[in-house]
Formats: C-alpha cells, sequence, structure tokens
C-alpha cells in the first residue's frame, strides 16, 4: 500500500467503513464487544453475502445489547441486514420479530419482510395493524403491506388516511392508491408535497413515487425538494409504473421523460 | 472613457434587489425578487442570481436557473467564475445553467467535471451539456467528448446513462456532420441497457434525428 493512501484512510477512520472480510464479521457479530457486534451486523448487511443469514438469525434474539429503555439495538440491524441480504430463509425468524417489545424491531422487520417479498408475511403484518390501541409502528407496517401488494389489507389501512400524523396518512394514500388508483387519494399525497416542513416534504416526495400515480410527475419534478431527490423520484416513478404495469408503457414514457429532461 | 465600472457596480435598480434580496426571509420574498432580477435583464444580476443557487431552496434554484438562462451566453463568465466547490447542490444548477446554454467555453469545465466531480447530479448535469458545448468547439474537441460519452454509457449510475443519450443527440444534430454516424450508433448502444427507461428514452433520440436527417 503507498504512503499517501495510509495517510487518507488514518485521516477518515470516523466516516470510512472498516473493511472487514466475512469471516471477521460474523466472528465481531458472536464476540463480546456490543460495539463491535452492532457494527458487524450492519456491515453484513452491506455485503449482502447469504451466508451472513444464520449469524443474522441468532442476533436477532440477542439479549445482552439492550437500551435503557429495554430497547434491543443490535435487533435493529439484525433486521435491517436481513432485508438487504434478501434471502427467504430469513422469514419466519423476522415474523417472530414482529412480536419482539421493542417498537424499532418491528418496524425494521417489517421493512425487511417487504424486501423479502413472501407472502407469510401478510397475515403478521395485517394481525399488527388490526390492534389500534397499541402502539405500532404504523407507516411501516401499512408500507410492507403496500410493498407486499397485499390487496386485502385495504379495509385495515383505510381508517389510516385519517390518522394524526401525516406520515403515517401519507403511507396510507400511496399504499391505498395503488390499490385502488381512486384519484383522492392522490390528495393527501400533493397537500404533504406542498408541506412547509422539509423532510415531509421529502417523504411526500417517495410517496407519491411509490404510488405509481404517473400523472404526479409534473409535481415531483416541480417540488421544493432537493434536485438529486427529485431526480430519483421521478425515476422511482418509472420503476413502480412499469412494475404495476397498469399504465401503458408509452404513456409512462410520455408523463416521465419530459421532466426528466427538464431537470436534466 | 472606461467600461468597468458599469460591470462592477450594480446599478441603482439591481441594488435595490440585492438589498431586498438580503431581507428576504420567506421562500415566496426570495422568489419575487428573483424574478424581478431576471425581468430587469441586467448582466450585473446575474450574480447575484447565481448566488441564490446555494440557498438550499430548490424553488429558488429553479427560478433562478430560468432567469439566468434568459441572459443567455452573457450568463456564461459569471457562470464559471462562480463555481462552488463546496455545495454541490449548488455546482449543479450552476452545471444545468451552462449546460443549457451550450456555450463552447463551458467545454473543459464540463468534461473535468464528468470525469472528477463526486455529486451525480453535477455529473449528470454535465453529461447533458457536453453534446451541446462541443459541438460549437474544434472537431478534437468534439472526437474527445464522443469517446466520453460513449464511456457515460455504460456509467454504473443510470441518470449519467440517460444524460448521455440527449448529450449524443445535440451532438449528432450540430456537431461535425461526419462524426454523426458514431453519435447516432452509441444512441444504438443505449437502446440494449437493461433498465427499460434508458431504451426508451433513446427510441426518442432516434425518432427526433430521423425527423431531422
Amino acid at each position: 500500500m503507498n504512503g499517501s493512501t495510509t495517510v487518507r484512510m488514518a485521516s477518515n477512520t470516523a466516516v470510512l467503513p472498516q473493511q472487514l472480510t466475512w469471516e471477521q464479521a460474523v466472528a465481531q457479530l458472536q464476540g463480546d464487544d456490543l460495539q463491535d457486534r452492532y457494527y458487524a451486523a450492519w456491515y453484513l448487511g452491506t455485503v449482502r453475502d447469504p451466508r451472513g443469514v444464520e449469524p443474522l438469525l441468532l442476533a436477532l434474539q440477542d439479549e445482552r445489547d439492550r437500551t435503557a429503555l429495554g430497547g434491543y439495538p443490535l435487533r435493529r440491524n439484525a433486521a435491517k441486514a436481513l432485508g438487504q441480504i434478501g434471502d427467504v430463509r430469513a422469514v419466519p425468524g423476522l415474523i417472530e420479530a414482529l412480536a419482539c417489545t421493542d417498537l424499532h424491531v418491528r418496524e425494521e422487520a417489517a421493512y425487511a419482510l417487504a424486501q423479502l417479498q413472501d407472502p407469510r408475511a401478510v397475515d403478521p403484518l395485517l394481525a399488527l395493524l388490526r390492534v389500534p390501541e397499541s402502539e405500532q409502528p404504523w407507516e411501516a407496517l401499512i408500507e410492507a403491506l403496500g410493498q407486499l401488494n397485499a390487496r386485502r389489507a385495504e379495509e385495515a389501512i383505510r381508517p389510516f388516511l385519517s390518522h394524526p400524523s401525516e406520515r403515517v396518512r401519507s403511507a396510507a394514500a400511496w399504499v391505498l392508491y395503488r390499490f385502488t388508483q381512486a384519484e383522492e387519494l392522490t390528495h393527501v399525497l400533493t397537500a404533504l408535497l406542498a408541506h412547509s416542513n422539509s423532510s415531509l416534504r421529502q417523504a411526500a416526495l417517495f410517496d407519491l413515487a411509490e404510488s405509481g400515480w404517473v400523472a404526479g410527475a409534473p409535481l415531483l419534478a416541480a417540488a421544493d425538494v432537493a434536485l438529486n431527490l427529485r431526480l430519483n423520484a421521478l425515476k422511482r416513478l418509472f420503476d413502480v409504473a412499469v412494475q404495476l404495469g397498469q399504465v401503458p408503457l408509452p404513456q409512462v414514457a410520455e408523463s416521465i421523460i419530459p421532466q426528466l429532461d427538464h431537470l436534466l | 472613457m472606461s467600461a468597468s465600472p458599469a460591470a462592477q457596480v450594480p446599478s441603482a435598480a439591481v441594488a435595490q434587489l440585492v438589498a431586498e434580496l438580503e431581507q428576504a426571509t420567506s421562500p415566496e420574498e426570495l422568489l419575487g425578487v428573483v424574478r424581478a432580477l431576471g425581468a430587469l435583464g441586467q448582466v450585473e444580476g446575474i450574480p447575484y442570481l447565481i448566488r441564490t443557487f446555494g440557498f438550499n431552496r430548490p424553488a429558488v434554484g429553479e427560478a433562478a436557473l430560468e432567469e439566468v438562462l434568459r441572459f443567455g451566453d452573457a450568463a456564461v463568465q459569471p457562470l464559471l467564475e462562480r463555481i462552488d466547490g463546496f455545495d454541490y447542490g449548488a455546482r449543479a444548477y450552476s452545471v444545468r445553467a451552462l449546460a443549457r446554454i451550450g456555450h463552447g467555453d463551458a467545454y473543459p469545465f464540463l468534461v473535468e467535471a464528468i470525469v472528477a466531480d463526486f455529486a451525480p447530479s453535477v455529473r449528470r448535469a454535465a453529461v447533458r451539456g457536453l453534446g451541446r458545448v462541443a459541438a460549437r468547439r474544434p472537431l478534437p474537441d468534439q472526437e474527445r467528448a464522443l469517446e466520453l460519452l460513449r464511456q457515460c454509457l455504460s456509467d454504473a449510475d443510470w441518470g449519467v446513462r440517460y444524460a448521455a443519450i440527449g448529450a449524443l443527440t445535440d451532438l449528432a444534430r450540430s456537431g461535425e456532420p461526419l462524426l454523426r454516424p458514431q453519435a447516432e450508433a452509441g444512441i444504438q448502444v443505449a437502446m440494449d441497457d437493461t433498465d427499460p427507461l434508458i431504451p426508451l428514452r433513446a427510441q426518442l433520440s432516434q425518432q427526433e434525428l430521423a425527423a431531422h436527417p
């Protein structure tokens, strides 16, 4: 290794990911240092090697890494990594994690199950959504059901259109739009896209993309959100519309390409 | 008589708007001043429009971009002199302006941005402008641009590949006629891209070029 590289890496150790082999990461995950274990779980998710599934499933049942409030940080990272690896062997373990007392573990498990695209996840997710008096990661549950294309969740999701949280309402709107293509749902999304809070505008931008509402492309292009995010949201809208196949491809292209051309 | 004071000292009208720009707090006020600076049509206002690219208000940036474009070639030097080396968000708006104006002086800067900038939004914009800008340069630069654009067709970033198609189209239409077959061949390569968006865009370009033989 030449000297200048060494210096550059040394000055950046706080931000550069530590390079581990897969074996080192698994050893760290099973070691005693809580910080190393947490990092190793994240790392295994980024390398996406399916051999990571088994050690991560063990980490998903960890009892040692606890926060003062009773949270399970390692389990959260393990759930996330299992979603990134994308191996369906993780489905039963992630479904079990939906019963964890830590809301953030349930949230990460819901998103991971959405990524694994396995229909076995639908009923357990739907069951959580139907316990309104409990505190649940509503946005994650609704979005996961949307990504799993679980049309039978429609009636359970509908009440969330009047939820006090904007983000939950917006999630319900994009999922229901995918299911029904009902025009009035787009009003929820466009209202949030004009919100004074920039992080809500940003969330609405990607919710609109997820909805697959191709006629909304000009609104994405004109939103008061950073340029790269608008471009990426337009691309995501294109990908979703192609995947859903409800709008003919020439019409998708006609709605989205002029907006991309305008921003580039 | 010296010409420089007129270029450096803003007119009373520009100075008035600049003062308003300093005091504006809401996005609506900022937009109003940006539109007024553009409508005034005085080149002394261009640097202040460019400054708003860095305000981190995308709606203001888009409006300022439109207003800068009204100045056409007169905006090229002010843009090149004020590229923001730190804020890539601001830099992307400057590069978009240079890409749209398509003046040959932007060529070295765009090439450097494509090769070396880390920010996807900057690279995409630079790629998009390269065909238009290179078409106003001597043949060797056009050849270099063609080569770069063909490399961009296999870039990992979909936005770079997408932008390269538009740039190759510009080069095919406005560049040296003997390079047109190679530019068209590049667009044909994009027809085989595995991302369905890319062939769709390439198809539009082919239709456009067929209509302007």
